[in-house]
């Protein structure tokens, strides 16, 4: 599998040293720069004071000047300083990336645990009444907003009921799990776990309603199959024809996708990160992009497509543990 | 006479009477909305509350970007740093000119530098001392080309400062500026302890100290900016909380809940309080709701470098086209002000002479005069508006509004770097006009034909000449007369069409007391405190 590995790299390698030439070309064609967007507010800036700035900013080098710049910084690992910030831009990622990838890890558990026994029990049980449920339910998660969801739950769960607060995060589950089995300190734990049962729910919603749809047309493909047949026929456990021969092989499609998935969360759920003030990569992407802090921008998008094409080589990988036929394509 | 030959006392009254009019006075705010005056009883600075401590939890609708009062020009940043820095002198709740660091100061060298006496004794929150050393090295900070600092044109023709004594120093100018306090009172001209930020490098805007009457205490994503009292105060009343948290919220409906669900007692600045909440605020009795006019504007300005436009008749018609009690309902469900001129009711310099120059809403007058211009119905035209959710309203308002007298209105909402830039080249036909602004200086930028803010692209050397003279007028009267010559000229021109003045907002949950909202938009954080 090294090999393998190594191959799948360089190409990764050669995929985001393009997506950075591109996002630095896109951000300077577009209209505004991060002088227009300060004045903007502070109509007693004369253009004078507004050259001035530009120049010692260094937004009045050429184009491909800032870019090789860029990318030699880029290739020492110094990703840059935010304009407005006036921040290391791998400092202001860093303080937010937990935050995305604890929220995408709980709201994704959180989807497949409703997702799969939805898929499973739809797809065996199809056009019964529990199938009709089941797509009753896909349909409204699939259409429902993030937001809107999100803006929903706040309402009913903070402001009327007052059970979990209305947005915020204070810090990571993961990390207080240890502590809640060695000191039994559970109380700490949900401290932390309420904040972030809104906004995964609201993001799971979504992501459930597609993977059990996913997972049901796969399982009612699978379930017809001849090996499927035959191991009824030869009398194995129903549970074990459903489980280990039909639902390993119905799940490779759907790792695909939530290989997908997963690498979109982690660029950052920019609805739910506003909705729930969750202080996540999205909205730093965000404010990058509005106030034209080219620097961030760029940062911003390296790491997200870095991340997005991990996401993908590890789904690659781990084709290859699931189906052994892949080993030997 | 020129203003280096005038007497020093003379032109220190000229810069005080310039920095009242930076600052809304009470008197103002009272006559232009006396409903709203028993929400707005400012305490003075003296007469202190009984009351203190508790920690104020305030949530807001924008983040600073730095807390390093020379890295930034964001208003929020401005408005977090009031608290935790401390400038020579700071302008009171009525403008008045009050000492801050320096006790008092004299003008010398034909009104071009003046000389600060600074309170001895004072520290930094590092505890290293607020000396004259101090002032200059952080007024070389600021204007090193390496600090690009954007809010150091603040300072107008600033030279340099020289150290005297230790508790004397001299800030230069290159000639005489009048509106010199609104720089120096702000977090911009703050004096810095140069010992932390040699420490701390670029993290210095992340980490700041200063020697206000609040020391910062922490900024995390997850928990917000977080100001303990600085019990060594000098230069003014010790703050009255123990701890302030500033928390973001981009969201309006989550920020409203937080403040519903106790988990903030403040919401303030920006648009904290998004004016289509301030009904349902308003009807809950367990919150306080402030208003305080703001020193804004909101109007369709006409590009008259193209068609239609550069007729008269044309930008008359658009005038008394549009309803603006309609647009006050719709689009601000009634909180705010008819505007009739080019400044609002609430900058000083406003002439009220306007208002009998005003396009009252005639949509036969406004059809007839489009009918003598040769407009066909059908005309389309296109407007640029940013895309804050109050704009985005009104120019739906005026679009339905335009519709009846046959004019297609395409509307252009664009986020701030799209609409600054592109509003800058003029191919717009009406451009959406919001400003924010403390002095009638504003028509020049927005209105004179080299100013940095015109938008409508004409040239009108009577009033090119009207604008220069104001600049340099520093007999109030006089200035006061020209700018009622300007503001008569850009209405029976029909430059701009006038449509509203906005108001600020804050809300309090019941448990706040003391709080007063400033001119800025923000709550007086140092005199309000919290029952814990």
């Amino acid at each position: 599998m090294l090999p393998l590995i190594i191959k799948r790299i360089g190409y990764a390698l050669i995929i985001i040293a393009g997506i950075a030439f591109v996002v630095s070309a896109m951000t300077k064609l577009v209209p505004g720069d991060p002088v227009d967007v300060m004045a903007a507010g502070n109509p007693g800036m004369t253009e004078a004071d507004k050259a001035r700035l530009r120049s010692q900013l260094g937004l009045d080098r050429s184009m491909m000047d800032q870019y090789v710049s860029y990318l030699g910084n880029a290739l020492q690992g110094d990703l840059g300083t935010s304009l407005r910030q006036r921040v290391p831009t791998a400092q202001l990622i860093l303080e937010r990336l937990p935050a995305t990838a604890e929220l995408t890890l709980w709201s994704m558990v959180l989807a497949l645990l409703v997702a799969v026994p939805i898929g499973v029990v739809t797809a065996l049980r199809r056009d019964s009444p529990v199938d009709t449920a089941g797509t009753v339910v896909a349909v409204l998660g699939v259409s429902t907003p993030s937001f809107l969801l999100g803006v929903l739950l706040i309402l009913l769960f903070s402001v009327q009921l007052g059970w979990l607060p209305a947005s915020g995060y204070k810090g990571s589950v993961i990390a207080a799990i240890p502590r809640a089995i060695v000191e039994g300190r559970f109380d700490l734990l949900w401290q932390k776990a309420r904040y972030f049962l809104l906004p995964s729910v609201s993001l799971a919603f979504g992501l459930m309603a597609v993977n059990a749809r996913l997972i049901r047309s796969a399982m009612i493909e699978t379930i017809r199959q001849d090996y499927v047949q035959f191991a009824r026929a030869k009398g194995v456990p129903p549970r074990t024809v459903v489980l280990r021969h039909a639902l390993r092989n119905a799940i490779i499609p759907v790792i695909t996708m939530i290989g997908l998935q997963l690498g979109n969360l982690l660029s950052g759920a920019i609805v739910a990160e506003t909705v729930f003030a969750w202080p996540g990569i999205g909205r730093l992407s965000v404010q990058a992009i509005t106030t034209r802090d080219y620097p961030l921008v760029q940062a911003t998008v390296l790491i997200t497509a870095v991340l997005f094409v991990a996401m993908n080589l590890i789904v690659d990988l781990l084709y290859h543990v699931i189906d052994p036929r892949m080993r030997h394509g | 006479m020129s203003l280096d030959q005038i007497n020093p006392q003379e032109f220190l009254e000229l810069t005080y009477a310039r920095a009242r009019q930076s600052v809304l006075s009470r008197r103002a705010v009272l006559g232009g909305f006396a409903a709203l005056a028993a929400a707005m009883v400012l305490p003075d600075r003296a007469a202190f509350a009984e009351g203190r401590g508790g920690t104020l939890r305030i949530g807001r609708d924008q983040e600073p970007d730095s807390l390093d009062p020379q890295k930034t020009l964001v208003a929020v940043s401005d408005q977090t740093n009031n608290w935790i820095y401390e400038p020579l002198a700071r302008l009171d709740t009525d403008g008045n000119v009050v000492p801050g660091l320096a006790e008092r100061w004299d003008v010398t060298d034909n009104n071009k530098t003046i000389v600060f006496h600074l309170r001895d004794g004072v520290t930094f929150h590092d505890g290293s001392p607020v000396d004259a050393e101090a002032c200059a090295w952080t007024t070389q900070r600021i204007m090193d080309p390496a600090t690009a600092s954007p809010s150091a044109y603040l300072l107008g023709p600033f030279d340099k400062a020289e150290v005297i004594d230790r508790l004397t120093v001299a800030y230069q100018f290159k000639e005489p500026f009048v509106p010199l306090w609104i720089g120096l009172s702000s977090p911009a001209a703050a004096i810095l302890p140069r010992k932390s930020i040699e420490a701390l490098g670029d993290q210095f805007g992340r980490n700041p100290v200063g020697c206000g009457p609040f020391r910062f205490a922490g900024w995390a994503p997850d928990t917000g900016i977080k100001l303990v009292r600085f019990d060594d105060y000098k230069c003014g009343p010790v703050g009255a909380p123990d701890e302030v948290q500033f928390l973001y919220f981009p969201e309006d409906s989550t920020r409203i809940a937080a403040l519903e669900t106790g988990e903030i007692d403040v919401l303030a600045t920006g648009q904290a309080v998004p004016v289509d909440a301030v009904r349902r605020l308003r009807q809950n009795g367990e919150i306080q709701l402030l208003s305080r006019a703001r020193q804004g504007l909101r109007a369709l300005v006409f590009n008259m470098s193209k068609p239609p436009f550069d007729d008269i008749r044309v930008r008359q018609a658009v005038s008394h086209a549009i309803d603006r009690e309609k647009v006050l309902a719709f689009a601000l469900d009634g909180n705010g002000q008819i505007a009739h001129g080019p400044l609002p009711t609430t900058i000083p310099g406003y002439s009220k002479a306007v208002e009998t120059l005003d396009y009252a809403y005639d949509q036969a007058k406004a059809k007839a005069l489009l009918a003598e211009a040769g407009q066909q119905p059908g005309l389309k035209l296109r407007m640029i508006t940013s895309d804050m959710p109050p704009v985005r309203r009104t120019a739906e308002i005026v679009q339905t509004e335009l519709r009846d007298i046959g004019i297609e209105l395409e509307i252009q909402s664009l986020p701030v770097a799209e609409w600054a830039s592109l509003s800058s080249k003029g191919e717009h036909h009406i451009f959406f006009m919001a400003y924010e602004y403390n002095d009638a200086d504003i028509l020049y930028a927005a209105l004179h034909s080299q100013g940095s803010y015109n938008r409508s692209f004409h040239k009108d050397p009577t009033l090119d000449k009207l604008l220069e003279g104001q600049r340099v007028a520093f007999d109030p009267a006089g200035r006061q007369a020209l700018l009622d010559d300007a503001q008569a000229l850009i209405m029976r021109q029909a430059y701009w069409a006038p449509l509203f003045e906005p108001l600020n907002f804050a809300a309090l949950s019941s448990a706040v007391q003391d709080a007063a909202l400033r001119s800025d938009g923000d709550i007086s954080v140092s005199t309000a405190w919290i029952e814990s």
